[in-house]
């Protein structure tokens, strides 16, 4: 192959991958109801065990969102075409579910991990590395914030004491579920109306 | 655009991904020394912890394999066109490497880990991390490993904790030096394969 052939086949395939980035943020801004879907549940499961000290609340509540995602995802797909970044970013959080769906109810059932601030560690660690992996593949700054976000909670979760743990979580929480979940939404919002009105 | 049309673009669109799937596991492949180097640097660093009590073992390990891991790579830049696997891959190892610093950093000068709480923490990621990297990849045997990575975590949580160690000795073993031999036999035989097509 000659170096100007070289160049152009770099050349179109850099344009390719930017545009599959775009595509991407775009289906991330998709699941901008996810992102909230999941934030909520999570404040719920908080609730029910502060309030009812039942051991089922966080099974239960996270059995139900995941059932409730895999609705909301399989409406939403419909037969559509999937690119390869759309397909990496898929795999990224569906592998992070299911280590989330071993570790937890096996650090919860057995017992042996007492300290409830190392669960908070672990999950907001977990959800920095998703979101961390995520925004480095999509380029994206605002969810590289979440990432940052979700590290810091993982580090107070450590050093600080059980009812600071759960503090910097709920915050954490707040910001990179419910606040970027919504900032997606609305983003989908406009490029929807944008398509509406070039049509 | 006209159904032929649209199914020519389908079709282009799946042999796109195929071949870039192909790539990204040719280039998981080529990384088969750092699985390796990474199995040892564990190995380093329990041996110093256990048998020399070396109180800096894990933070000293740890970042010579990170130098020796970015060595080779400074400086240079890549020779082929990236893929979007490529890029996808290489952001969910920078996320895992930054998450493990982060969680395994604050938990041990925190004084809140124990033997049981650091393979728990260490096995889950990553199991996940290698499932990810199996699930964009379509490939088999690494999913394989992230299954036994995710196996060690729930033993961590449920079984003996005399027996812990070896099966997290073991688990290392199989998933980061055998793993990584096999994809440097990989790679060798995608080489002389090359070689023999030229």
């Amino acid at each position: 192959m000659t170096t100007d052939a070289e160049e152009l086949e770099l050349k179109e395939r850099l344009s390719l991958i930017e545009s599959m980035i775009a595509e991407g943020r775009r289906t991330t801004e998709s699941w901008g109801s996810i992102f909230i879907v999941w934030g909520t549940a999570f404040y719920v499961a908080f609730a029910w065990f502060a309030l009812a000290h039942s051991s089922w609340a966080w099974p239960v509540t996270m059995i139900a969102t995941y059932a409730l995602t895999r609705i909301i995802n399989a409406r939403r797909r419909g037969g559509q075409q999937r690119t390869a970044m759309q397909r990496a970013i898929g795999s990224i959080w569906k592998a992070m579910g299911i280590s989330m769906l071993i570790i937890f109810p096996a650090i919860g059932f057995s017992g042996k991990m007492v300290d409830p601030s190392i669960l908070t560690a672990i999950v907001a660690t977990m959800l920095g590395l998703s979101n961390a992996a995520s925004s480095l593949a999509l380029k994206w700054k605002l969810q590289f914030g979440c990432a940052l976000v979700w590290w810091a909670a993982a580090a107070i979760a450590c050093f600080g004491s059980v009812t600071q743990s759960m503090i910097a979580f709920l915050i954490a929480n707040f910001f990179c579920q419910i606040l970027f979940g919504a900032y997606g939404i609305i983003c989908e919002i406009r490029q929807s109306k944008k398509a509406d009105s070039y049509a | 655009m006209t159904a032929s049309n649209e199914e020519l673009e389908l079709k282009d669109r799946l042999r796109l991904i195929e071949t870039m799937i192909a790539e990204g596991r040719r280039t998981t492949s080529s990384y088969g020394w750092i699985f390796v180097l990474w199995g040892v640097a564990y190995y380093v660093a329990i041996y110093l912890e256990v048998v020399l009590h070396f109180y800096l073992a894990w933070p000293v390990t740890m970042t010579s394999a990170a130098l020796l891991t970015a060595i080779p790579y400074m400086g240079k830049r890549c020779s082929h066109p990236p893929t979007t696997t490529g890029r996808s891959l290489g952001a969910l190892w920078s996320g895992t490497g930054i998450s493990m610093f982060v969680v395994l950093f604050s938990l041990g000068y925190s004084g809140k880990m124990d033997l049981r709480v650091f393979v728990a923490v260490i096995c889950g990621m990553l199991g996940s991390v290698n499932a990810s990297s199996s699930m964009i990849l379509k490939w088999k045997q690494q999913f394989a490993c992230a299954l036994v990575w995710w196996a060690t975590t729930i033993y961590a949580c449920f079984g003996n904790g005399h027996y812990l160690m070896p099966v997290y000795l073991a688990a290392l073993f199989l998933c980061q030096i055998v793993f990584g031999i096999y994809c440097m036999i990989r790679e060798v035989r995608a080489r002389k394969q090359e070689a023999n097509h030229a």
